[in-house]
């Protein structure tokens, strides 16, 4: 193992340490908040555990980035063939100004669509989680060189051989980068969710919000943003 | 046998290569020449049906390959490009078999037959079988292209500059081992190149191209000897009939001592490669017309007008 796969590996342990700590470790987080706010009654969000909370966010994110992944790669290999070559610009441009939605904006569209609740909030960041993997895996076709597809064909590979021999492997670096943004943006946009009832760690954010309550702020926002960190330390892991 | 017939090929009505016709005989080294441009990597990808002629048509062995399935056509033909085109994901010995493999070969035959190509291109298999191709050397890399290119044992070979990108020290090197190869295999097959004088090193027969049409299909020491027009002879180059003459064998041209000769000819021991160029060059060097060469079996001797002769210039049988 390299120095560099060790230190990695040594990051990303110390973050799921401290992750698990966080959504377990209820004892910890009492003392702590009555310490950092000695004045407030309600500490701790009444309505779920962190454990719970994190179980649902894990489920909205985990979903999504499912289906975003398998929609965007499939689009990104539909639109570089040669029959879905005229809608390559439409995808390109559809990804680039995607990127510029707010995913705020995609939710609250998604309501009189689906209706309230975990389902409009999947939706929601499915849709949204497919541009960045788009954009990449069209960028992972695009960048493999025109003497790799002649050496390809030359050998008398089909089209179907040469996808799945050559250009998904060859891609594959690039449509994990887009995974890897697409599950880290789901991540924070999640909290969202819990605006139209989806639960998650966005519910404790909402109420603290709402309650001007900063302890249970803290208890949605510091497992989310630690979720993003581990996850961005896993991808890093896979990369090598 | 590759059989070209009326071959016309245009890309938005400018033509690329128009209207030719040749045939390569079976077993014979093909080198198709001519300025950059001139449709020779047009003309060579309508072989394995990469370029598809809008008039005209290419056979194999008297079947015209539009008209094999165009997998089954392109694993029967090796497939070299200059720039190598390796698959940058796989080790060498996953590239070398990756033909076999389409093939459907049993896995102990492919490892057996990835052994036995490097060891024909002269790299070392355990040495190279794991290794990545970012690894290894331009020359390195353009061997396991041969490599690859040979695993399925195709009859043709189709090779686009393929020594192009390589220093001259190691191209001098790949064609000398190439040619080897190609002794052992004979294969058919058709060479792209601008490089004239690989043409001439490797080539049966050599065709020559300008602006998409043939202007001379023949042997190299015919096209050398009786170039077609002014672009041929100009494109050899001034000392094309020193280029004829270092490719003949001086032993072949021995003559009986001439009458009246004089009598301190000089006297040359001459191995069996010595060439028309070398002989002539010590005529020179010893200021005399004529000398006599000794080489381990015969004897003879060799003066200016039977040189000249042979170089072919100006001189009709």
């Amino acid at each position: 193992m390299s120095r560099k796969k060790k230190i990695t590996f040594v990051y990303f342990f110390i973050l799921l340490i401290v992750f698990l700590i966080i959504i377990f470790y209820q004892a910890g987080w009492v003392n702590t908040l009555k310490f950092l706010f000695p004045e407030k009654e309600q500490l701790i969000y009444p309505r779920a555990s962190i454990s719970t909370l994190v179980w649902e966010h894990l489920k909205l994110v985990a979903f999504s980035s499912v289906l975003s992944t398998l929609t965007g790669v499939l689009i990104a290999i539909l639109v570089t063939r040669k029959f879905g070559k005229s809608f390559l610009p439409l995808a390109d441009n559809l990804s680039a100004i995607g990127q510029t939605f707010p995913p705020v904006a995609v939710l609250a569209l998604s309501v009189p669509l689906l209706g309230f609740g975990f389902e409009p909030t999947v939706f929601a960041l499915f849709i949204y989680g497919i541009l960045p993997i788009l954009r990449n895996t069209i960028n992972g076709f695009q960048s493999i060189a025109k003497d790799i597809h002649d050496a390809a064909e030359g050998v008398g590979m089909t089209p179907l051989q040469k996808l799945f021999k050559v250009e998904l492997p060859l891609a594959f670096p690039y449509i994990m980068a887009g995974i890897r943004i697409s599950v880290i943006i789901n991540i924070g946009t999640a909290t969202v969710g819990a605006t139209i009832g989806a639960g998650g760690l966005g519910a404790p954010i909402t109420a603290g919000l709402i309650s001007n309550n900063f302890a249970y702020l803290l208890q949605g926002a510091l497992p989310a943003a630690l979720m993003a960190f581990l996850f961005d330390a896993f991808f890093n892991l896979l990369e090598d | 046998m590759i059989e070209f017939k009326n071959v016309s090929k245009r890309y938005d009505n400018t033509p690329a290569v128009n209207d030719c016709s040749f045939s390569i005989p079976s077993h014979k080294f093909c080198v198709l020449i001519g300025p950059s441009g001139c449709g020779k990597t047009t003309m060579l990808r309508t072989v394995n049906r990469l370029v598809i002629p809008n008039e005209g048509a290419v056979l194999i062995d008297d079947t015209n390959v539009a008209d094999i399935p165009v997998t089954k056509l392109r694993k029967k033909i090796g497939y070299v490009i200059q720039t190598i085109g390796l698959f940058p994901h796989m080790t060498v010995e996953k590239n070398i078999s990756v033909v076999p493999k389409l093939l459907k070969w049993e896995k102990n035959r492919i490892s057996k037959r990835v052994d036995e190509m490097l060891d024909l291109v002269g790299l070392e298999p355990k040495q190279y079988k794991k290794k990545r191709t970012s690894e290894l050397s331009g020359g390195e890399a353009q061997r396991i292209g041969v490599a690859r290119a040979l695993a399925s044992d195709p009859p043709i070979l189709l090779m686009d500059e393929p020594f192009g990108a390589v220093d001259p020290i190691n191209r001098e090197i790949l064609q000398q081992s190439f040619l080897k190869i190609q002794r052992e295999l004979k294969k058919t097959i058709l060479f792209v190149t601008h490089d004239m004088d690989e043409a001439l090193k490797m080539a049966d027969i050599i065709a020559i191209m300008k602006n998409g049409e043939l202007i001379q299909f023949n042997s190299p020491l015919e096209i050398l000897s009786k170039p077609e027009n002014e672009f041929v002879k100009s494109f050899f180059g001034t000392d094309r009939i020193m280029k004829r003459l270092s490719m003949l064998k001086a032993k072949d041209y021995l003559q009986e001592e001439p009458e009246n000769s004089p009598k301190d000819q000089p006297k040359i021991t001459i191995t069996k490669d010595f060439s028309l160029k070398d002989a002539l060059s010590i005529l020179f060097e010893k200021n005399v017309d004529s000398a006599q060469f000794i080489t381990e079996k015969e004897t003879g001797f060799l003066s200016m007008p039977v040189i000249r002769e042979a170089s072919g210039d100006g001189y009709v049988e």
